[in-house]
């Protein structure tokens, strides 16, 4: 599964220490959600949608 | 949020806490406990309790890993779960084959030794996972 996470978290220039202390997770969920190695639960990625004010599928693309 | 993370140090760090107060006791209760069982004679009551003291500070220890598990978040959960995975598979694997070995003669090693088995093998399985998600 591809996102946007990476493109959304530089927006805010924000590192991905800063979105995994937002989310409650560790920087290296946050990379290895980045680099696709990972695909996250419905509940985090329903928190990293309403960090963002996106719908799920506008963050999370099926490849 | 940074509650969040400031309570998960907290956990993490009493965790961590446990488990090392729980590895110097079990290195205590067993030195103590081998060099008390010289002068006690073998199958006595006192000698099993002593013999069975070390399980105390591994139960600890099992029980501070859970609790740091139940905290950690959902990647850390998945790399815990191949590595304990893996850990379990790969000693039932080999003692099953030592134990097929010993039917040939290999020389019968004692039971407590598949612990410390688990332990390393879940280390390099937690290092592998850890690299593999990086």
């Amino acid at each position: 599964m591809k996102n946007l996470l990476k493109d959304l978290r530089a927006e805010r220039d924000w590192s991905q220490a800063d979105l995994a202390e937002r989310l409650g997770v560790s920087r290296q969920t946050v990379n290895a959600i980045e680099t696709g190695k990972y695909d996250p639960s419905l509940p985090l990625a329903f928190k990293i949608a309403k960090l963002f004010g996106k719908k799920i599928e506008e963050i999370f693309l099926p490849e | 949020m940074k509650k969040i993370g400031i309570a998960f140090r907290g956990i993490a760090f009493r965790s961590t806490l446990g488990v090392l107060v729980g590895l110097v006791a079990y290195f205590f209760f067993l030195a103590k406990g081998a060099w008390l069982l010289l002068d006690i004679p073998i199958g006595s009551a006192m000698g099993i309790l002593i013999a069975i003291s070390p399980v105390i500070p591994v139960a600890f220890v099992l029980r501070s890993v859970m609790q740091l598990l139940q905290h950690t978040d959902e990647l850390q959960q998945r790399i815990q779960l191949f590595a304990i995975g893996f850990s379990a598979t790969t000693t039932a694997l080999l003692t099953f084959a030592y134990g097929l070995l010993e039917w040939n003669g290999y020389p019968s090693l004692p039971a407590a030794l598949i612990l410390p088995l688990m332990v390393v093998l879940w280390i390099v399985g937690m290092v592998y996972f850890k690299w593999r998600f990086r």
